[in-house]
């Protein structure tokens, strides 16, 4: 655990490196080099992160740099795959978007670049200054490209609100930090896992008010009820690319942190597994918060009539459902969120392309305007069906696997708490088929409007997120195997960490 | 600290902060009295537009109090406070470059740890300077342009 290893933050090198390359490059007003290193710095780091998982980790191995404050296990070079490959398709998917915006190429390639090394960062944080650090990385990013459309209220309005209630949010994370450190007396969270047996006593206020106040901080990320206020009015005033950026890379991010977190408070233990769930307190708590989660985003949907705003409830909503993985606390629930996450990626960057290359053509995100979508440009239709019944969770694409996997670790923890929870969830989906397949209907069953462009052009990147995001909903929901493989894991190597 | 209290306080209790809630209620204690007193004793006069017009040194309040100023005041002010904070950092920094006390003995850095002290700086102040750099060449600073 000593030494400084520096070899092994490679992926990071290298985005920091291109971070700064681009920072200059940006500086002496060149977008195509700030493109070349924002491509080129995500594509290699997230090679090295895939080549250090193939060639430096056994099973079951973790190893550690700068001192013991940074960790390398399988958790997480999958959650670097994860955050590189949304990275990637959001820089695939925002050249188009670009090209009709007059001003801050430079800026909105470094931003998300900057992003992009947060959620590198923050998938092998081992302490706690080093979490809040990660988390304000990723977040101040988003807090300038929620409000990137500067000439228009709503963008600036979602920079506005998010930047307020996010600061709010990690005003509360530091707090909680703060009371963990007096607490334990060390910023590590393997303290903290030191201490877990502590949570369940009354005497340890200072800790466990200090866990609360994180979990409350992480919670706002992730826009898990009740610190989910600011999403339909982001996600709806956010350039769509961001949005996109936002509903993966962000709420991801948050979850990996969680999932950290949440496993450092069930204490060591590596090889006895899990504590029996039974002694951990908080549990009710998560429960309440998945199911008001899921609810709220789902009831919330049925009501809108922008698309965007429809995607910021249901992104609520499955926040709700991977905190039933969470919920499930075992190594299948740990699992099932990592595979929810990763079919979550296809799925809803998928849909925030068509939105897109949909909105560059009918400059508007109302649901109605997509009528008769189906036969204009019935590739764009078809992506967009295929995604939001994946979000529905119908199988055979991976949005119903995942679900699948949670409900299933939810079930098989048992318990009056796990049964009620699997119920209310069975209930937000079935109603969140209603919403999704309305959007549906209108694709195919409603007459185009009368001013409603032909058919959509579609730019050669674009054509390859839509294909891959298609491919990777049918694979994730199909050919599943090696898939869940690697989230179990990635669920493993977050079980053993301690 | 406040032995005659010792018994009233549980062990366990937060008994270091209390002198901290004692200040609370004696601060609380004398603006009450204040606001007290001068209702009291002060002349009882009905409002009037006068007397409710807001006191700017004696002259006739003039034009509106929020004015709009220009939004490069608000991009300064940022400017200011992330340089600000980052030369914070240098502080700390140069007191313990040199050395240090540990347990009462006076130790000097010197070998490996001088040159990685060194080179962690220097690095810090690159990325520093970078920004710098960007921020000067976006022309944040410049008063004039439009």
């Amino acid at each position: 655990m000593s030494g400084w290893n520096l070899g092994l933050a490679l992926p990071e090198w290298i985005l920091a490196g291109c971070v700064l390359a681009a920072l200059a490059a940006d500086a002496q007003g060149r977008g195509e080099w700030v493109r070349r290193f924002a491509w080129f710095g995500v594509l290699a780091a997230t090679a090295a992160a895939g080549l250090q998982g193939l060639l430096r980790l056994d099973t079951g191995t973790k190893l550690h740099a700068f001192h013991g404050r940074y960790g390398l296990d399988a958790f997480a070079v999958v959650f670097k795959l994860i955050f590189g490959g949304t990275s990637l398709f959001i820089l695939a998917m925002s050249g188009q978007w670009l090209s009709r915006v007059d001003r801050g190429h430079g800026e909105f390639r470094l931003l998300a670049l900057m992003a992009t090394l947060g959620m590198f960062f923050a998938c092998s944080i081992e302490d706690f200054a080093s979490l809040f650090v990660s988390l304000e990385l990723i977040t101040v990013c988003f807090y300038c490209l929620a409000a990137f459309k500067r000439n228009d209220a709503r963008s600036v309005e979602a920079g506005i609100k998010y930047v307020i209630l996010g600061g709010l949010a990690s005003a509360f994370l530091l707090l909680g930090i703060a009371f963990l450190y007096g607490a334990t007396g060390s910023l590590e969270i393997r303290a903290l896992s030191a201490h877990a047996d502590d949570l369940g006593h009354a005497g340890a206020s200072l800790l466990q008010f200090g866990v609360l106040l994180v979990i409350v901080g992480l919670a706002f990320k992730i826009a898990a009820v009740p610190f989910q206020v600011w999403t339909p009015d982001v996600y709806e005033g956010a350039a769509s690319p961001v949005t996109a950026f936002l509903s993966m890379g962000s709420k991801a991010a948050g979850f990996v942190l969680l999932l950290k977190v949440v496993r450092a408070c069930l204490g060591p233990g590596a090889d006895a597994g899990l504590r029996d769930p039974d002694a951990v307190r908080w549990l009710g708590l998560v429960a309440l918060m998945a199911a008001t989660t899921l609810l709220y985003g789902n009831l919330g949907a049925m009501w809108q009539g922008n698309l965007k705003r429809l995607l910021g409830y249901s992104s609520i909503g499955h926040a709700g459902y991977a905190l039933m993985g969470i919920f499930a606390l075992s190594e299948a629930g740990f699992a099932a969120v990592v595979y929810y996450l990763m079919a979550y990626l296809f799925t809803v960057l998928g849909v925030f392309a068509v939105i897109i290359l949909v909105n560059g053509a009918t400059k508007s995100h109302a649901i109605d305007d997509y009528s008769g979508l189906g036969r204009r440009s019935p590739f764009l239709a078809l992506v967009l069906t295929v995604g939001l019944l994946s979000l529905a969770g119908v199988p055979p694409l991976g949005g119903f696997f995942g679900k699948f996997l949670i409900f299933r670790a939810v079930v098989d923890k048992g318990g009056v708490l796990a049964y009620s929870l699997a119920f209310v969830g069975a209930a937000g989906v079935v109603i969140s088929l209603y919403y999704y397949l309305c959007v549906v209907k209108r694709l195919y069953m409603h007459e185009p409007g009368p001013d409603a462009p032909a058919t959509i052009a579609v730019p050669a990147p674009m054509k390859a997120v839509l294909w891959t995001c298609l491919a990777g909903m049918f694979v994730l929901g199909i050919f599943m195997g090696p898939f869940v493989a690697l989230a179990e894991e990635a669920a493993r190597a977050l079980v053993a960490s301690r | 600290m406040l032995p005659l209290l010792g018994g009233v306080i549980p062990d366990n209790g937060p008994r270091d902060y209390l002198p901290v809630f004692l200040l609370l209620i004696v601060a609380a204690a004398v603006a009450a009295s204040q606001l007290l007193i001068s209702w009291l004793l002060g002349p009882k006069t009905k409002p009037n537009p006068v007397k409710d017009s807001p006191y700017e040194c004696g002259i006739e309040p003039t034009g509106e109090a929020h004015t709009r100023f220009s939004v490069k005041f608000y991009l300064v002010a940022v400017l200011f406070i992330l340089f600000d904070i980052e030369i914070v950092f240098l502080y700390p920094w140069a007191v313990h470059f040199g050395g240090g006390v540990e347990d009462g003995v006076v130790f000097a850095t010197r070998g490996a740890l001088v040159r990685f002290l060194f080179a962690e700086m220097l690095v810090f102040l690159l990325i520093l300077f970078l920004g710098w750099y960007w921020v000067v060449k976006k022309k944040a600073l410049d008063w004039e342009e439009a």
